[in-house]
């Protein structure tokens, strides 16, 4: 009996091993042909599960991002590298196209964050005041100390004209 | 007006003018805007004599300008 069990086990060993190939073909066409039935099936299960195993989930996602911190931000960085030039270009196309609707996301943006915009620049300004002022006239070489000394100045006192109206 | 120092003391007395209230806000608002301009004028002319890579002797600005994050 043991015999006719170890020749059986041997055999199929030796039918699957010849006909690997083929069984992979086969397997390959199969899934081919039920591509979508089988993707909608998984689908479908994956889903169950997810809501089956929320908390769960969450809890692992949390921590892969807390352990791998670096790890995520290494290769969010390397694919804005390697398709730098890409995004740059689908942000430009994106912003040519959607122009009302970008003022219109930043207006509503500005209006919701005002309070933290103007911390910012308050704290910005306090801790860095001719970098603050270099940045606000936009300047590509760092001017002259007596031309920030005009520049605050003059912010200065518009900042009271702005209180007095 | 020879220096760009003087600017920044017409501004002050801009300022005192317009807290003791011997200036008009309206003037004050004209004068510091044209203010703004020659500052940026300033600016422009720092920046076009970086782009030719040069180092103008700018009377109005005895210092020399450095390149932002250079």
């Amino acid at each position: 009996m043991e015999e006719t069990k170890a020749t059986r086990a041997a055999y199929l060993k030796a039918y699957r091993e010849a006909n690997k190939d083929k069984a992979a073909a086969y397997a390959k066409a199969y899934r081919e042909a039920n591509k979508d039935r089988i993707g909608a099936r998984m689908k479908a299960y994956n889903k169950l599960y997810r809501e089956a195993n929320k908390e769960q989930i969450d809890t692992w996602t949390k921590e892969y991002r807390k352990k791998n911190k670096h790890l995520i931000a290494e290769q969010k960085r390397a694919y804005f590298l390697a398709n730098r030039d890409h995004l740059k270009e689908a942000n430009k196309k994106w912003e040519e196209n959607n122009k009302e609707q970008r003022v219109a996301l930043n207006k509503e943006w500005r209006q919701t964050n005002l309070e933290h915009i103007k911390m910012f620049r308050k704290a910005y300004y306090e801790q860095a005041p001719d970098a603050y002022l270099i940045r606000k006239h936009r300047c590509k070489v760092i001017p002259p100390q007596e031309l920030i000394e005009a520049m605050r100045v003059s912010l200065f006192i518009k900042r009271k004209l702005k209180e007095t109206k | 007006m020879k220096h760009i120092s003087e600017l920044t003391t017409e501004l002050s007395a801009l300022y005192d003018g317009l807290k003791n209230g011997s200036i008009d806000v309206k003037i004050a608002t004209e004068m510091n805007n044209t203010a703004g301009k020659i500052i940026n004028a300033q600016r422009v002319q720092l920046e076009y004599a970086e782009l030719r890579k040069e180092q103008p002797d700018i009377d109005f600005m005895k210092t020399k300008a450095k390149k932002v994050n250079a």
